[in-house]
């Protein structure tokens, strides 16, 4: 693409010019609004339209993808990595507690996380240090598997630099054999704006006539319960992620004598920046 | 549970996340902290499984009994120093404090566990909006002898703390090559506990310290390590300290609360 300031030509990378410094936008929002990519989910939304209008529920997918539009991005985390992210302002907190990691490895240093790597690479060219990953839900929770509290992000502060993708983006890649050779096809992935298209694309399958509304949130984001695997529609956001883009934590599965300090701690902290927290039940 | 151990078998774990995943060839099972059955989970879960943790490790030709104890261990690590923090903490909740200072008491009797808190609290000086003396009246509350003794002795260490800091902050960055040279260091320094022996076998610098410091692997990594340590550590030669009284319950004193 070129720059709209200066004519220059910007890579797909780059979030700035390198010429005039001036501001392309995020990349992952840039790759999913490419003519290819549109017209791919296009072509997806309207196969979906065309199966659920020959199974008559075209009425379960409208209500589907209605319902959709108001899905949030949400984090799977720990009890103390929730008080460690709520935290972040604290003094105590940042004098003490970033110094956490000195022996760390990050897990995609390790073996098993090259297809990690591949994924990122092939999704986030030059770039995958300033992804975040989420996932959609409609109702709040996150795949259990992932930690004992949910963190559902402000649409406000994560709006203008998310993207959706059809699925966990390691689990994609690797099913096709994606690779240097063959990157991601096109059409599957969107703005978030257009979150409602890729959700339909990708589940319409799953509707059926007399389908309830109650059921589209385990449809959005399955736990992966019953020795099923999670799946889920897969958020990338760019940049860091503030405590308080937290709209709301909801904390399942609590049993220790001690959670209980770090609970009554981050529901302080939470008010602190206005944010819900909701204590599920435990089980 | 049977003791099985394979030496293919790779641990990844994070007392942050409270998680370990073991890998034994295409096989992927998890645990969390507090559960007592593995889970499958596929390689492309990992990432989501440890969330932003900045403290995983990977741990091989381990048991996975003995996966899950080092799981334990850091989890605790963990937990102590989230305690310890919520229990300084000037505006913390009161109802919280207390539930801390019941739970640190123990974590805190275990030594790896005591000394992971003290090698970070013993890095920086307090801050303002650290609070010891409520901190100590929650210890009295609930009769938390060992948790006390600790705390006494972090307030009585704060000069020294203050002076190892700001000879550390002193240091020239060209004998780390870099400003992320430096901090690399100070990472390890402070996991070590460098700045802990620094406080209080400062006497013991070129006796001990040094030659033990330059015997670890990890700091051996940096080039400039000896220098690095003799110069820092060098200044300390003749700063002594008094070994700290271990205090006792019955020791209680309420001017030291003040």
């Amino acid at each position: 693409m070129k720059c709209q300031q200066c004519g220059n030509e910007v890579r797909s990378h780059e979030r700035h010019c390198a010429v005039c410094d001036a501001d392309v936008g995020y990349p992952n929002v840039r790759c999913a609004l490419g003519a290819e990519e549109v017209s791919a989910l296009a072509q997806r939304v309207a196969e979906a339209q065309r199966s659920c209008a020959a199974r008559e529920c075209t009425d379960i997918l409208v209500a589907f993808a209605a319902a959709v539009r108001m899905s949030k991005a949400v984090l799977g985390r720990s009890l103390q990595q929730v008080l460690q992210l709520v935290s972040s302002d604290n003094e105590l907190y940042a004098t003490f507690y970033a110094q956490v990691d000195a022996h760390a490895r990050r897990p995609e240093e390790t073996l098993m996380e090259r297809d990690r790597l591949l994924a990122d690479d092939l999704l986030f060219p030059h770039f995958r240090e300033e992804i975040r990953f989420a996932a959609l839900s409609l109702d709040g929770n996150s795949v259990r598997h992932y930690g004992a509290c949910s963190l559902v992000l402000s649409e406000l502060a994560i709006q203008h630099r998310a993207t959706v993708f059809e699925k966990n983006s390691v689990l994609f890649c690797r099913e096709r054999r994606l690779g240097v050779e063959n990157g991601i096809p096109p059409g599957y992935r969107a703005v978030w704006d257009a979150r409602e298209q890729l959700a339909s694309a990708k589940l319409h399958h799953r509707l059926a006539p007399g389908l309830e509304p109650a059921a589209f949130p385990r449809i959005l984001l399955s736990e992966g319960t019953n020795g099923a695997e999670p799946d889920f529609v897969e958020v990338h956001i760019h940049g860091p992620l503030h405590r308080r883009a937290i709209e709301q934590i909801v904390i399942r599965g609590t049993s220790r004598s001690s959670d209980e300090a770090l609970l009554l701690e981050i529901e302080r902290r939470a008010e602190e920046f206005h944010t819900e927290v909701v204590r599920a039940d435990a089980s | 549970m049977p003791r099985r151990r394979s030496p293919q078998l790779r641990a990844l774990l994070s007392g942050q996340a409270g998680v370990v995943v073991l890998l034994n060839g295409s096989t992927c099972l998890f645990r969390r902290v507090g559960e007592v059955e593995l889970q499958p989970c596929r390689p492309d879960d990992i990432s989501y499984l440890f969330g932003d943790a900045t403290d995983v490790i990977s741990v091989v030709g381990k048991s996975m009994e003995q996966a899950f104890r080092i799981l334990e261990s850091e989890w605790t690590h963990d937990r102590a120093l989230h305690l310890t923090l919520i229990l300084l903490d000037r505006d913390a909740h009161l109802r919280a404090k207390r539930v801390a200072a019941e739970a640190l008491e123990e974590l805190v009797a275990v030594p790896p566990t005591r000394q992971f808190v003290l090698h970070r609290l013993y890095a920086w000086p307090l801050p303002a909006s650290a609070d010891v003396a409520d901190a100590l009246e929650f210890c009295r509350d609930t009769r938390s002898k060992v948790l006390w003794g600790m705390l006494v002795t972090l307030r009585e260490d704060q000069p020294q703390i203050r002076t190892v800091r700001d000879r550390w902050d002193l240091l020239d960055l060209q004998l780390f090559g870099t400003a992320r040279g430096k901090h690399l260091f100070e990472r390890m320094a402070v996991a070590e506990g460098m700045f802990f022996s620094l406080c209080h076998r400062g006497d013991r610098v070129f006796g001990d310290l040094i030659p033990q410091w330059l015997n670890n692997p990890s700091l051996r990594e940096f080039a400039s390590c000896k220098q690095v340590l003799e110069t820092w550590a060098g200044a300390f030669i003749h700063f002594t300290k008094s070994p700290a009284s271990v205090a006792q319950l019955d020791l209680f004193d309420v001017r030291a609360l003040r």
